[in-house]
């Protein structure tokens, strides 16, 4: 048997407790084979994909970062993985095994693990690869997603990369290996544990930072909000660190000291487990929750974001499309052959307006200042409330012979009194009228003489579209087609069919505005997603091998209590309780961090935006309980498993 | 009243070959209430097979155990748990304390398991804890006291739960003499004044001398018998006599401890 033999055997004979340290590297390199083959295909380096041209730069910066990322990543794993290796390390040095094959033997294994990984991790990244740019066609909103190819930089940068990036980990770890005593490779995992102890004075520091930090987000104004906002993170980030170190303790102690709840059941095992554990994990749990605040509030952002723009397109246009018509016949096109055109290619139409108005011109008062005289479409107020009410705007009602305008940007919106008195004339006839507060948002298309509307009552219009000539006379038409964010198409065909003169009078860049937008927002959101999903995945590796380190001392603890008479049910139970808190807390505490971030974000732009952070809350639970419940099963099949005797 | 009878137990280990080992073969056996039984043999006997199916985490290939008329091989996973928790108390060489407890809550884990309120579980752990004499160091941790107080406080942990029967394996194989004399004098203490059944399983003369009976076996076979009578340290003779009678190899045991 040769030494290279000893070590390749060792996997074989090992290859449970090889798995998640080979199972970690090969995500490691799938997730950055997957990245690469995205940012180095060549649609995107030769600019296929407009959007993409803009972060080019920031695309690549990420993909070190992920390499940095999966460096640290992979340099853990190995390490718990060393850890679980000590004494049979100590037994072989106790053999005589020199420190210098010691050594050899860590790299000659991690060297065999790497290749292995490697192989397999880039093996499952092209098969994958397909699946992640359909993915991304999806969320960027191309149609035409990018070709499946197999980019040779990006296999050779990923080999090379990750070849390097294991021959360091396995010296670092082989150096480590070397220097410790055998007396301590042997003993490892016997030495009693302390009880965790807390510090009443830092437990109080960290519920009065938390508290500071919580109440600061909460009361933030824009004016405040530059000023508060280091302070806001600062304070928080503290007061998570010595809620794990510190407050998690006391609380324990606190839950300890009531024997009623303490002494009941397997609560005696757990919570005075819980202690050990947690303190124990304090620095992985305090980054895990520090982590996941950042990403749920990056995410809720970019998606309140999303959500926010979409909601603009939606004001700036209460039709798909919409056009005024000036004047007798139709100067832009009949609706008639307008709908047609819409509905041409299996569109569908489902919401057809027709508002008669007047032009009113030269208007002086209120908002038109005398030396820049405005127009505006007259309205019929029943006419303005039935549109009104369609796009959410609140009903409106006149006494007498006032009228109202109504500007077109609900953003203007201030507490208005009367206007008092607007000047100006319809056709050849004078106009006179005393305003009411002013309405704010667009109610039809605000294009060409609808951009503003001047609302009167029912009676006045009757009176003076009958005085009015022909050539005042406007007409409104607005379509709404069901789907619309596919349909850019129908409305391209519409749009091509007016002559420039037309085009003026009609609005129809919904469509193309809302897929610009989602394009430039949807690289962002997959970039950042795509962040987010690695640090969740790699948070929840990291509780799940710290779990695993321990495993040889529990299993020892439990067949203990499993011959006292613990059930099998109850074993369970208790690691439930300790796996199910140890992955869940950092998840609520950072979902508590991130709900602040958003308050704070609400207040920024104005209208409150939790509710969108909640969706991207309720997946980042969602994740988190999957894996917490893999990791319990797990967990305890092989504790159960190993502790039959 | 019969808290144990054994009857016929035999356990075949067979590996996926042919191999098939015989480490017990038709033992009989019966222990009764308030008895301080030993059993003891030279490695290999069978000795350590014995106490696993008599600890009911083994199960024997043939014959019957019943504890109190319940015979447990017919019990499912979840009830023979809740039988060793209910009628079974164990006695570790290696004391099996759980560290992240303080001594009084490892004694009184089986009470806790079992609901009972923190009233009657103080009420229970009192007078075990002063028979026991860890009264004292009830409120410390397991590294921070004596093998000799651990396994005290493991004997404690034992019978709190009022046991039909007591089970000790090598339960001095740890401690020095000193200890094992305190730590023997206790059980004997125990089971003189408050009556608990005891069977012990060791290889060691001096602890074996505490025992009322010792039952000999060897090769997985019952091989003689011996009773006490009122001087321990005749007893102890007697012992080494059959012992030398048995024969085998009976210095292994300290090299089991890594």
């Amino acid at each position: 048997m040769t030494f290279r033999s000893l070590a390749l055997n060792n996997i074989r004979g090992n290859w449970r407790s090889y798995a998640a340290f080979f199972l970690s590297s090969v995500f490691s390199v799938l997730i950055f084979y997957l990245y690469a083959s995205f940012v180095l295909h060549p649609d995107v380096v030769n600019g296929k994909i407009e959007q993409a041209q803009g972060v080019k730069k920031m695309m690549e910066v990420c993909m070190y970062l992920i390499l940095i990322f999966s460096f640290f990543f992979v340099l853990y794993s190995s390490s718990a993985f060393v850890k679980t290796r000590k004494k049979e390390f100590g037994l072989l040095t106790l053999f005589g095994t020199t420190r210098g094959q010691l050594r050899k033997m860590v790299v000659y294994e991690s060297l065999a693990v790497a290749a292995l990984s490697i192989a397999a991790g880039l093996g499952l990244g092209i098969l994958l690869s397909k699946l992640f740019i359909l993915t991304l066609g999806v969320l960027i909103g191309t149609d035409v997603p990018i070709r499946f190819l197999v980019p040779g930089r990006a296999v050779l940068l990923t080999a090379g990369g990750f070849l390097l990036l294991f021959f360091v980990i396995s010296l670092l770890s082989a150096l480590r290996v070397g220097r410790s005593e055998i007396i301590d490779l042997l003993g490892e995992g016997r030495r009693p544990k302390r009880p965790p102890a807390f510090s009443p004075g830092l437990s109080a520091l960290a519920a009065l930072s938390l508290g500071a930090g919580y109440a600061m987000a909460a009361m933030t104004t824009v004016q405040t909000f530059m000023m508060l906002a280091l302070p806001i993170i600062g304070f928080t980030v503290l007061g998570t660190y010595f809620l794990y170190t510190q407050l998690s303790v006391a609380v324990i102690r606190l839950l300890q000291r009531r024997k009623s709840f303490y002494y009941k059941g397997t609560n005696l095992l757990s919570i005075s487990q819980l202690a050990f554990r947690i303190k124990d994990n304090a620095r992985i749990l305090f980054v895990v929750t520090v982590l996941g605040a950042i990403v749920m509030s990056a995410a809720s952002t970019v998606y309140v974001f999303q959500k926010l723009q979409r909601d603009q397109i939606l004001e700036h246009t209460p039709y798909t499309v919409g056009y005024v018509e000036q004047g007798p016949g139709h100067s832009v096109m009949d609706p008639d052959q307008a709908a047609a055109l819409l509905e041409q290619d299996g569109g569908s139409v489902t919401e057809r307006s027709e508002v008669k108005g007047l032009h009113a011109s030269g208007l002086v008062g209120a908002v038109f200042r005398d030396d820049r005289p405005g127009d505006a479409m007259v309205v019929a107020l029943s006419d303005y409330n039935r549109e009104a009410e369609r796009v959410g705007l609140p009903k409106r009602s006149l006494d007498g012979d006032a009228g109202f305008l109504v500007e077109p940007f609900r953003s203007m919106q201030e507490k208005g009194k009367p206007e008092g008195e607007l000047l100006g004339r319809i056709g050849d006839e004078p106009l006179r009228l005393k305003l009411d507060e002013s309405a704010y948002g667009a109610a039809l298309s605000p294009i060409a003489q609808a951009s503003w509307l001047l609302v009167v009552s029912d009676r006045q219009m009757e009176r003076w579209t009958a005085a009015a000539p022909a050539s005042a006379k406007l007409a409104f038409y607005g379509f709404e087609l069901a789907d619309w964010e596919h349909r850019l198409a129908d409305v391209k065909r519409f749009d091509e069919a007016l002559t420039p003169a037309a085009k003026e009078q009609a609005q129809t860049y919904r469509v193309s505005s809302y897929i610009e937008m989602r394009q430039s927002i949807g690289l962002t959101v997959f970039i950042g997603l795509f962040i987010s999903v690695l640090f969740f995945i790699a948070s929840g590796s990291l509780l799940y091998f710290k779990l695993f380190t321990e495993l040889q001392e529990d299993r020892s603890q439990f067949r203990a209590l499993n011959r006292i008479g613990l059930t099998s049910g109850e074993l369970r139970r208790t690691v439930g309780v300790q796996v199910g808190l140890l992955y869940l807390v950092p998840c609520l505490v950072g979902i508590v961090h991130s709900l602040f971030a958003m308050q704070a974000l609400g207040t920024l732009i104005g209208r409150p935006v939790w509710m969108y952070g909640l969706v991207v809350m309720g997946v980042y639970i969602l994740m988190q309980a999957a894996y917490c419940l893999i990791s319990w099963t797990t967990y305890t099949r092989s504790i159960v498993r190993d502790s039959r005797v | 009243m019969d808290v144990l009878e054994v009857k016929a137990l035999g356990k075949i280990y067979s590996t996926k070959g042919e191999v098939s080992y015989k480490a017990l073969d038709g033992i009989d056996m019966t222990v009764q209430t308030g008895e301080f039984v030993g059993v003891m043999g030279p490695s290999g006997s069978g000795k350590t097979t014995l106490l696993n199916l008599l600890a009911t985490i083994d199960k024997p290939t043939s014959g019957s155990i019943s504890v109190r008329g319940i015979d447990p091989s017919g019990l499912s996973d979840r009830k023979l748990a809740l039988f060793r928790r209910r009628e079974l108390g164990f006695v570790f060489q290696d004391f099996n304390l759980l560290d992240t407890l303080s001594l009084k809550e490892n004694i009184a884990l089986p009470l806790v398991l079992e609901g009972k309120s923190p009233a009657q579980i103080e009420r229970a752990l009192q007078p075990v804890a002063s028979l026991l004499g860890i009264a004292a160091i009830l409120e410390k941790r397991p590294y921070e006291v004596s093998g000799g107080q651990k396994q005290r406080a493991a004997i404690a942990r034992a019978i709190i739960h009022e046991p039909s029967l007591l089970l000790a394996d090598e339960l001095t194989g740890n401690l020095d003499s000193k200890a094992a004399k305190d730590v023997m004098e206790s059980l004997k203490d125990l089971n003189e004044r408050l009556g608990a059944t005891v069977l012990m399983v060791t290889h060691d003369p001096f602890s074996a001398s505490y025992c009322k009976r010792i039952m000999f076996i060897k090769d997985g076979r019952f091989f003689s018998e011996i009773r006490r009578g009122d001087n321990r340290q005749a007893f102890f003779q007697q012992i080494l006599d059959s012992l030398s009678v048995l024969g085998g190899n009976f210095d292994d045991v300290p090299f089991a401890r890594a």
